[in-house]
């Protein structure tokens, strides 16, 4: 029995590796957010390839 | 989380979850009386359980169910802002989840008793997966939907439980070779059923599973390499005879953005939705991602990203981490293989899940097509996740059974 106790913390390793994956995933999202937050797809921003809402200018 | 110690965590819980439910039973035309009776119906039923389980196991720890609670709720949330019909169905598998999630700890609190059901739980499983490539219509690529009427599920999700349970109750007695052989045929014609199913992310999750039951079986990692270099062979030999299917799948794999109109339409719109709503999200409701095919289904996180921000994105799966590493605590006080194997087996599956959905519709792994544990939507999935709990939880009783909080109760 306690051998098998002592196995269950192979699930250690799966978190360490899902942690690791998770740190990645930040990172990817916040370097690439400028570029894929502006792209033509995004229908925050943009309706038939026009630009429709790019934020507020109030210093004008 | 002993004692009452529950009680502000339930309160913090109910409150967030008042919170969010209100962003969708407010809308401008009126509140809707349909969803608001739905979450307070589940909010209530959270309550219900809490306090019972208190009565029942005076200071022992909630945080497992509660974990499961705050995921769920955020899945409800999610699929009432972007279709409110859909809402009543996902909150009736819901509610037969958690019923099955109370009958299994029953069930499985009796060793003798889960030992008796482990051969009619396999005749089933197999009878099931059979049943559904006869029957099953081709959906999204796959044969692994029954429909009934209006009434549609897959028996793959149920077939999990079946899967761990039958994978325990066969290792429990590490002497008998027979068991072991009888389970290795078992998970065979149960992989090998879900590839002529079409169904590869399950079969990837059958795979893993049955990888961590033969290590805490054998507790020799060679083995494993072993068996894992003989699946990439059998996975070769595949996609030489089906190649068109199998690399269709995969050949999007980190070429997302070169066929953003193609093979990679839903990741590369995950990802531009995902950062358009920053660190703190757009609004529930508020997203766009909620028009793109499966958006609460495969492609959840992304809606959870945009319309929650990506702090809650990251909250939420680290919440199958925390799963994990409850496991392991319950794993190591539950003194029974039974429980043990069991527990370790459906955290494994519940993290590999999560990582599976997330990493592939974010393409840091290729995209399988499965469910995000407890959150996306689907009937089948909900009452899986919830089964499958009842295995940590049931080692998690177990160990509290043993804890010096127990004997200070019984005193």
């Amino acid at each position: 029995m306690n051998k098998i106790s002592k196995r269950s913390k192979i699930l250690y390793t799966l978190v360490i590796a899902f942690i690791v994956g998770v740190c990645i995933l930040t990172v990817s999202l916040l370097t690439n957010s400028q570029k894929w937050a502006l792209n033509k797809a995004n229908q925050h921003i943009y309706s038939k390839g026009q630009l429709i809402a790019a934020g507020t200018i109030y210093d004008r | 989380m002993t004692g009452a110690k529950w009680l502000p965590t339930l309160l913090l819980m109910t409150a967030f979850q008042v919170f969010s439910a209100a962003q969708v039973v407010i809308t401008d035309t009126g509140i809707s009386t349909k969803s608001a009776t739905i979450f307070g119906i589940y909010i209530a039923i959270e309550w219900v359980y809490a306090i019972t389980a208190s009565i029942i196991h005076k200071k022992a720890s909630h945080a497992l169910e509660f974990i499961a609670f705050f995921l769920t709720g955020i899945g409800l949330v999610i699929v009432a802002s972007v279709n409110e019909d859909f809402l009543v169905k996902q909150f009736i598998a819901v509610v037969l989840g958690i019923s099955c999630f109370i009958f299994l700890l029953w069930l499985i609190s009796n060793v003798d008793r889960a030992m008796f059901m482990r051969t009619p739980m396999a005749v089933a499983a197999i009878v099931l997966l059979i049943l559904t490539l006869v029957v099953a219509k081709n959906i999204n690529g796959a044969f692994n939907w029954i429909s009934i009427g209006s009434f549609s599920f897959q028996p793959s999700e149920l077939v999990k439980v079946a899967f761990i349970f039958v994978g325990a109750a066969a290792l429990e007695k590490l002497q008998s070779t027979r068991s072991l052989t009888q389970y290795i045929v078992f998970a065979v014609v149960c992989i090998a059923l879900l590839f002529l199913m079409r169904d590869l992310g399950t079969a990837l999750i059958f795979f893993f599973t049955f990888l961590i039951l033969a290590f805490m079986r054998s507790g020799d990692i060679r083995t494993i390499i072993l068996v894992c270099v003989a699946a990439a062979m059998g996975a070769g030999l595949i996609v030489l005879i089906k190649s068109d299917y199998v690399i269709q799948r995969f050949s999007n794999y980190r070429h997302i953005w070169e066929s953003m109109d193609g093979g990679g339409y839903q990741q590369t719109r995950v990802l531009i939705y995902s950062v358009s709503g920053g660190l703190l999200g757009v609004g529930i409701g508020n997203g766009k991602l909620k028009n793109i095919f499966a958006a609460t289904e495969d492609l959840v996180f992304g809606v959870l990203c945009e319309e929650w921000g990506i702090i809650m994105g990251i909250i939420v799966i680290l919440c199958f981490a925390l799963i994990a590493a409850h496991c392991i605590r319950c794993a190591g006080g539950s003194h029974s293989a039974f429980y043990t194997i069991s527990a370790v087996a459906a955290g494994g599956i519940l993290l590999f899940q999560a990582s599976l959905n997330v990493f592939g519709v974010t393409d840091l792994l290729p995209m399988t097509g499965v469910t995000l544990p407890f959150i996306s939507r689907g009937g089948s999935s909900a009452i899986s996740c919830w089964a499958l709990l009842a295995f940590i939880k049931a080692a998690d009783n177990r160990t509290w059974l043993g804890s010096r909080y127990h004997t200070e109760v019984e005193e």
